[in-house]
């Protein structure tokens, strides 16, 4: 074989390698696409996540994350994916200040790969507040950038007119031909110059800043992570964890914490905001410190920044977004309302105690002054002891036909409580229901020499107040799965009319994909963008520019 | 005062210490460590004393095997140590951390398999038996359209009066016996033996052709292994329906 020969066959062999490892770079990793290049302090950030399929080995649920130029956690949200595809949104915080920021997603699972990649975006935040914005950051480092390639010959946006006005309503259908995309979402809005120009797909080499959450795969679910130390010294403890969770008061779960006092819990199908009750289990004077571990990771670890001054028409058009902000929340209100609600259904269809012996409903039966008096009279099977000052409470063992030796598990709405004096001014017209388990029942490793479940009308666990050793704590689970509303709200021209967000749509990629919105009052180049992932993981990107006059 | 009284005093104290914390919190954890903190969920049932009579009789195997359970909301438990009470049609667990006995809550099983010998035996809990509900335990043989299941039950049977190994005087004897059943979905269970005339008689309509694939393979169906081949050649030819 002649030399030049071989020297061909050499370049071709690198060239053919460089472009492999091109096209499986981002099949193996998250891509995440937003509805908006900047947003206003204060706005919701619409997301839309593609999840490779060699990615679900690692689960279905999503972390996604708005993380700061320094590396600082603004917002998460764990969403669920449905095979490929995952969305959620983000409300960016109404006090954020004026910036460059990132979005970014990760599976728990993979925590301890080595070196985590995905595909984020930046984005630009501006505060409502801000007077005079006049240089703003950029990322430095282009290397972390991603050019995404034009796709203009596979990718084709066709309108119905050429010329559009305020108001007008735009029509169209993006064709992909016979071209192989895996996923492909359309876009529309109104650009803002600097961050059009500044902003875009990056590479994240994600940096796991909090070691001690194990690399857990949650599947319809999320993990929690925590540590419990001594309130006095701060050193690590390992008493046993207790886990209620309010509004679902037949749910229980614990941890033994190891040397290093770490406990975790899994919420199986746990969607909205939990009330979650933490307590260690411990009796006696010794008071114990929780807190709960965020689930973060960061992603700008490697990047560098430099600062560019904005010029005038830039500065112009950011204005007008913060003004077009101040008039959208004036007429219009806050786009998403914050929202308790909370759904987990019992992992076992049954409490942790299994079914009561006995249910009963006070109401049912006069009233009661205390529950020394509701036990005597409507408890059977439950012996109230009160010598010495002392309350004790016994069980009556069914199989035994002998009262237990030891205290019940006793649980008022569900929480486990250590004390007989929160029970004994209990009126029978405080208490929903009672319910008794008269047998020894086992949770895991855990054994309960019969169960007192007192449910009370009132369930907002006031008599928590104060109490030591109880945790209460408010953490977000999986997200509800909600739609951005991008249409207007038709209150007629009389109310002006600020959107610049469109479109925000994952694109059928078989055929014609028909599109149709309405423009706002707001004035300037339209973009519909149409961004793209071929199966073998090379990102293309075609877009269509118009002034609205 | 004497050291001795000192040291009494001290580990008096201490035992009382330990009886008062199991007293206030009602909770018992005994001996817990990593592997009690089964993230994907944890085990329920019902702590059971076992009487000397349902230890020598009524379980099955004759000793402790290890085993896996499935719950219905697919958690699996694996290397448990299993029983199969089958007077009360009950599963037995051991527990190795707390070395206490509990009742596996029933209604939360789909499956349970363990390893007999050299031969893995699964049970499942049957839920519906012709559109009525039911809660029992049977072995699957064979799952298929017809599925082969085996009823394991204690017999009492009345007998002279004799001394047990405990020297204790009966006047009743227990037999572990087992009922097969043929099962589908839609007719739930029809009790069968283990004969090509059962399933002859189960399947009329297609009896002519049973017979030929039987004798075409060979098949003698005289014990379980046999009739679960039988089965399964049926299902193969669509002679199940």
């Amino acid at each position: 074989m002649s030399r030049a020969l071989k020297i061909l066959l050499l370049v071709v062999c690198v060239w053919a390698g460089l472009k492999s490892m091109a096209q499986t770079t981002s099949n193996r990793e998250l891509v995440v696409f937003t509805d908006r290049d900047f947003c206003i302090s204060g706005d919701t950030l619409w997301i839309k996540m593609y999840v490779p399929q060699e990615m679900q080995k690692y689960g279905n649920i999503v972390r996604l994350q708005l993380e700061s130029q320094s590396g600082n956690l603004i917002a998460s949200r764990a969403v669920k994916c449905n095979e490929t595809n995952a969305e959620g949104f983000i409300a960016v915080p109404d006090s954020l200040q004026t910036g460059l920021y990132f979005v970014h997603a990760f599976f728990n699972a993979q925590r301890n790969n080595g070196v985590l990649k995905c595909i984020g975006k930046s984005v630009y935040v501006y505060n409502r507040f801000e007077e005079a914005i006049d240089r703003l950051p950029v990322v430095e480092n282009k290397t972390a950038v991603i050019e995404t390639e034009n796709s203009a010959s596979q990718i084709t946006i066709n309108l119905e007119a050429q010329n559009y006005g305020r108001r007008d309503e735009v029509k169209g259908t993006i064709n992909a031909g016979s071209n192989e995309f895996a996923y492909m979402v359309a876009s529309a809005r109104i650009i803002e110059p600097f961050s059009h120009e500044n902003t875009g797909f990056l590479n994240f080499e994600m940096k796991d800043l909090n070691e001690g959450i194990p690399e857990f795969s949650e599947k319809d679910g999320v993990l929690i992570s925590g540590r419990l130390s001594d309130n006095e010294t701060g050193n690590a403890s390992n008493e046993l964890v207790l886990l209620s969770v309010t509004g679902n008061e037949t749910y229980l779960d614990y941890y033994y914490p190891d040397s290093a006092g770490l406990f975790y819990f899994f919420l199986d199908d746990a969607m909205g905001n939990a009330d979650l009750i933490i307590q260690p289990l411990a009796v006696g004077d010794k008071l114990y410190d929780v807190e709960l571990i965020p689930n973060f990771m960061s992603g700008v670890q490697q990047l560098k920044f430099d600062t560019t001054f904005i010029n005038p028409k830039q500065a112009e058009s950011i204005e007008n977004s913060l003004k077009g902000t101040f008039f959208n929340k004036l007429f219009r209100g806050v786009s998403i309302s914050s929202n308790d609600a909370f759904e987990m259904p019992n992992p076992y269809g049954m409490p942790f105690y299994g079914w009561p012996d006995n249910h009963v409903i006070p109401d049912l039966f006069i009233d009661l002054p205390n529950f020394k008096e509701i036990s005597r009279e409507l408890l059977i099977g439950f012996q109230y002891r009160d010598r010495n000052d002392e309350v004790t409470f016994r069980m009556l063992n069914y199989g035994q036909d002998q009262f237990f030796e030891d205290e019940p598990l006793r649980l008022i709405n569900g929480i486990p409580v250590f004390k007989n004096s929160f029970f004994q001014n209990l009126k029978s017209t405080e208490i929903a229901s009672i319910d008794l388990v008269k047998s020894e029942r086992i949770f895991g490793d855990l054994r309960f020499k019969g169960v007192l479940i007192v449910s009370l009308k009132d369930k907002s666990n006031g008599w928590l107040a104060q109490q030591p050793n109880i945790f209460q704590m408010k953490v977000p689970c999986i997200e509800f799965p909600r739609q951005a509303n991008y249409a207007p709200k038709g209150e007629g021209r009389a109310q002006p009319d600020t959107r610049r967000q469109f479109l925000n749509e994952v694109v059928d990629t078989d055929g014609n994909w028909p599109f149709s919105f309405q423009l706002s009052d707001v004035k300037g180049d339209l973009e519909i963008k149409v961004e793209a992932i071929t199966k073998s993981g090379e990102l293309y990107r075609t877009s269509k520019i118009i002034s609205v006059q | 005062m004497s050291s001795l009284i000192k040291y009494t005093g001290v580990v008096l104290g201490m035992l009382f210490s330990f009886v008062v914390q199991a007293q206030d919190t009602g909770i018992d954890t005994y001996n817990l460590n990593s592997e009690s903190n089964n993230l994907d969920g944890k085990m329920l049932g019902e702590v059971l004393t076992l009487s000397a009579e349902a230890n020598y009789y009524f379980l099955y195997p004759d000793d402790w095997v290890a085993g896996s359970i499935k719950f219905v909301n697919g958690n699996v438990f694996e290397n448990l140590r299993l029983r199969y009470q089958a007077f009360d049609d009950e599963l037995i667990s051991y527990n190795d951390n707390g070395r206490f006995l509990f009742l596996v809550e029933k209604e939360l099983v789909e499956s349970f398999t363990f390893q007999d010998g050299n031969q893995t035996r699964k049970f499942v809990r049957l839920t519906k038996n012709n559109n009525q509900q039911t809660n029992m335990y049977l072995e699957e043989l064979y799952k298929g359209p017809v599925s082969l299941m085996v009823n394991w039950y204690i017999y009492q049977q009345s007998v002279s009066p004799y001394r047990d190994r405990n020297g204790i005087t009966r006047a009743v004897d227990y037999q572990l016996h087992k009922d097969y059943y043929l099962y589908t979905d839609r007719d739930g269970l029809t009790k069968t033996r283990l004969k090509k005339r059962a399933l002859l008689t189960r399947f009329p309509e297609n009896k002519k052709e049973i017979r030929k694939l039987l004798r075409k393979n060979n098949l003698h169906v005289s014990d379980e292994e046999s009739m679960v081949k039988a089965l399964r050649l049926l299902t193969e030819n669509n002679l199940t329906e």
